[in-house]
């Protein structure tokens, strides 16, 4: 029976079960790191080419119109040597229409050499599009200038347009960012077989100190080579002139070195972290490891869904706490971010504790209301005499099959003030119309509160009837022979049994609702001045209207931290609990 | 069912009224949004006019689903379909994806003892338990640079944040469930532990997996946030977006919401009645042992 079913074995790991967990590790910290390292150079190269290529676009403006003058700029480009150039383009302006907007007139496209570039069907429509957007923005005051970004296909395209109409533009293959990314690579390669190859040779009896020593080393090399790469740029960049000469130096200048020295100074202090871990997880790791080289089934069993966290959560999430440090621009800021949010100046836009405390109102309102509900229902429910208890049970959990957006969409509209029925109900009683989601926090809060209510009795009426179904009958009987009366009952029959289903149907209907984004960034909004806004839909309005990542990842990761307190106090609660009824 | 009754056992006859009293009344409340919202739906513009507490639509008029599922764009293209399609392709896919890479995963959760399987599952667990919200700032950055924002592909990663520890709990769940005896008896007739799990374990957990994916189906399907951050090209929504936008800010088609609401929501509101069952054991399985 090797290996099925409650075999618990402790073999002691070998020196490669060690080198194995070290490269394990080194690789969850470090792959995410010059991933991370690489996407910030990417970034900030993308932006400098684009200006390149908007420089050569004006040229091209400055070059005159018709098809020999365009000729010769191309030449005068091509020869520049202007990087991944593949064609330039002109659209003169075609007069105007009867309302006075510009119309376009043929597109001339040519490649370096001057002769004719032939655009594919989907290139050509992608060029009229950077060439519209750009003289929409000229047409309304903008600077004229529109870049597509093709991504690692399709070629860049920058297009810049004059006032009257005229538009010319370029068309230029990305150049390849990789350099920064293979030197960390290749660092981390190195020193991985460095340390299979010690580990191997002689049972390192503190394993982790030579691998942390090494990964240290490994991400300091990675490191200085960015920062060499990116050394003596900044001056070349800097020059920008109008004559061709200057311009093309100006144009074909590499990036500055913002992001290579910010993607190493991440790297740096994430082979901190590596170096760390590696200190400290590396025993237990290689237990495991050594564990399931034995069982190469389970290796296989395991690993697609443990790489497919790895990569779509871990790595995420080692992100996240990276941008949590960082201001818009990407520059390090330290703890910034946690200090606006968690000593709020006069100037801040968000105002933690006013949130902090709604949300704890929020939370405790619904669970309160969702328990008292369905354990309600439930009780009413469970009579053996009640007739029709199927239909019933069926009709009352409409609510929880509802998609829960259209719902909160559909509560929108009950506390709409024109058409609402709400206040439809409200005038049968006489009582004026109420704006509920305008600007007092109490309308907004109680129509949030009521669709979530509404959303979530059903779970806990459901989680409730099925625990008193299980609850023996005898019980009942017994206690009624003992004198108990019908409260004395519940209170000492039905409520200690109902406890083990019930404490973690509370402990999920908190979590649930803590987290209930949909409802109050749909029905309130956050109305008025975002008062009724909880944690999430704050963090969310961080991110998407304040615009500043930094701050909503730190938003995000503190929200992550009271979620992971309260995880792990229930669980010690629910535990004892749970122990008292065994 | 025992014939328990909990609050008291003897119930008069006005006692058992004033239940049913209770019950009607609630589940008026319950069913009543549903109502006006199938009434938005049935009306046309010209009859749907102020506030009304009646649920019973004054003309019934097909003009909005009509008008929801004709939309095209710029080309002629049919837009709806196409935006259909979309919800379809990406709900298929995740599930697809989950439960492919958390079959054998649970399968070893459930059976097998081995160090780091206490970490494995409680990792499974949390991921579960936290918000999407809290992945979506850095998940928005890698998919930007990848230039995944706006494709199915992007989303489908997304969505298996939450589709693949969910598959794997619930699966693991139900493998729990499945007696050894079975696997036993091959492993002594000399299958390994993969062919035991090819031929003996999966072909008994085929209900089990079509349950977890259709489950997963329905999350992905009703997702909302993720879906209305993530796309911004008309013709790569899903249908929750296009549902949000009918309530937009400065235009507000109520009639268009309340069809277009009807007709994403009746296929996963009946998969629901149908599976719900299955969903509460799932749930608390893990939680109450």
């Amino acid at each position: 029976m090797a290996g099925l079913a409650g075999s618990d074995r402790s073999v002691s790991p070998r020196p490669l079960d060690h080198a194995l967990a070290f490269a394990v590790l080194l690789a969850a910290v470090l792959v995410p790191a010059t991933f991370f390292a690489r996407l910030e150079t990417a970034r900030e190269q993308s932006a400098s080419e684009d200006w390149r290529a908007l420089a050569v676009a004006r040229h091209v403006l400055a070059g005159g119109n018709g098809e020999p003058a365009l000729a010769a700029t191309a030449r005068a480009v091509g020869t520049g040597g202007v990087p991944g150039l593949s064609a330039i383009f002109l659209q003169t302006s075609g007069g105007t229409d009867d309302f006075g907007i510009a119309v376009p007139a043929q597109l001339l496209a040519l490649t370096p050499d001057g002769r004719r570039a032939d655009l594919s069907r989907d290139l050509d429509g992608r060029v009229k599009e950077a060439a519209g957007r750009a003289r929409s923005s000229a047409a309304e005051g903008g600077d004229g200038a529109s870049c597509i970004d093709g991504g690692p296909v399709a070629p860049l395209l920058c297009a810049v347009a004059t006032r009257a109409g005229t538009v010319a533009g370029v068309l230029a293959a990305r150049q390849d960012v990789g350099a920064p990314f293979h030197w960390a690579a290749a660092g981390g390669l190195l020193g991985a077989v460095l340390l299979f190859l010690a580990a191997w040779k002689r049972p390192a009896r503190h394993p982790g100190l030579p691998a942390a020593g090494i990964a240290l080393a490994v991400a300091a090399a990675g490191a200085l080579g960015m920062l060499l790469e990116g050394q003596g740029r900044v001056d070349a960049a800097i020059a920008t002139e109008t004559t061709l000469a200057g311009l093309l130096g100006a144009a074909t200048a590499p990036l500055p070195p913002h992001a290579p020295a910010l993607a190493a100074s991440f790297l740096l202090s994430t082979a901190l972290a590596a170096a760390l871990l590696a200190g400290a997880a590396q025993k237990p790791l290689a237990h495991v490891v050594s564990d399931f080289r034995g069982r190469p089934f389970l290796y296989a069993a395991i690993a697609p869904a443990m790489i497919g966290m790895i990569l779509l959560i871990f790595v995420p999430f080692f992100m996240g706490v990276y941008l949590a440090f960082l201001d818009n621009d990407r520059s390090f800021v330290g703890l910034a971010n946690f200090v606006e949010i968690l000593a709020p100046s006069g100037t801040s836009d968000t105002n933690f504790y006013l949130t902090l405390g709604v949300t704890v109102l929020w939370t405790a309102l619904n669970v309160v209301l969702h328990v008292s509900i369905g354990l309600g229902l439930a009780l009413i429910l469970s009579d053996a005499r009640l007739r029709g208890k199927a239909i019933y049970r069926v009709l009352l959990i409409v609510p929880w099959a509802i998609p829960n957006y259209i719902t909160a969409l559909v509560w929108k509209w009950i506390f709409n003030t024109q058409y609402g029925p709400a206040n439809a109900l409200l005038a049968l009683l006489g009582v004026a119309p109420v704006d509920w989601l305008g600007r007092s926090f109490v309308t907004n809060f109680a129509a949030n509160l009521a669709t979530n209510t509404w959303l979530g009795f059903p779970f806990m009426m459901v989680i409730s009837l099925g625990a008193l179904q299980s609850i023996p009958a005898d019980l009942y009987e017994a206690a009624e022979m003992d004198g108990a009366g019908r409260f004395a009952r519940f209170r000492h029959v039905t409520l200690p049994l109902l406890k083990p289903a019930l404490v973690p149907a509370i402990v999920l209907g908190t979590i649930w609702t803590f987290n209930m984004f949909n409802v109050v960034y749909l029905v309130s909004g956050g109305a008025p001045d975002n008062q009724t806004n909880i944690l999430i839909t704050e963090a969310y309005r961080a991110f998407r209207v304040l615009k500043n990542y930094g701050l909503a990842a730190a938003y995000s990761l503190i929200i992550f931290f009271i979620l992971a307190a309260y995880t792990m106090v229930t669980n010690r609660v629910t535990k004892a609990a749970e122990s008292v009824y065994e | 069912m025992s014939d328990a009754n909990p609050a008291g056992r003897r119930v008069s006859r006005t006692g058992l009224a004033t239940r049913h009293v209770v019950l009607v009344a609630v589940t008026l409340c319950t069913l009543m949004p549903v109502a006006w919202v199938v009434k938005m739906a049935l009306s046309d513009s010209q009859s749907f006019q102020g506030a009304s507490l009646s649920p019973i639509p004054e003309a019934v008029s097909l003009q909005n689903a009509a008008e929801v599922t004709g939309t095209t764009d710029a080309d002629g293209s049919w837009l709806f379909g196409r935006q259909a399609l979309n919800s379809v392709i990406v709900s298929v896919f995740t599930t697809l994806f989950g439960i492919t890479v958390a079959c054998t995963a649970a399968y070893a959760f459930s059976r097998f003892r081995f160090a780091g399987r206490r970490a494995g599952l409680f990792l499974f667990l949390v991921s579960q338990m936290f918000p999407g919200i809290m992945m979506m700032i850095p998940l928005y950055v890698i998919m930007e640079a990848l230039h995944l924002l706006d494709t199915m592909l992007g989303l489908v990663l997304v969505y298996s944040t939450t589709s693949v520890p969910f598959s794997v709990w619930m699966l693991k769940g139900y493998f729990d469930t499945i007696p050894k005896d079975l696997e036993e008896a091959a492993v002594i007739d000399g299958a390994s532990p993969a062919r035991t799990f090819w031929t003996v374990v999966l072909p008994l957990s085929l209900p089990a997996i079509a349950i977890t994916a259709l489950f997963s189906f329905m999350t992905a399907w009703n997702e909302f946030v993720l879906a209305y951050t993530f796309l911004s090209r008309q013709s790569a929504f899903t249908l929750p977006v296009i549902i949000r936008n009918y309530v937009g800010e400065h235009d507000v088609r109520w009639g268009l919401f309340a069809a277009a609401s009807l007709i994403v929501s009746t296929p996963v509101v009946a998969l629901f009645f149908a599976l719900q069952r299955y969903l509460v054991g799932g749930l608390t399985a893990g939680a109450v042992k």
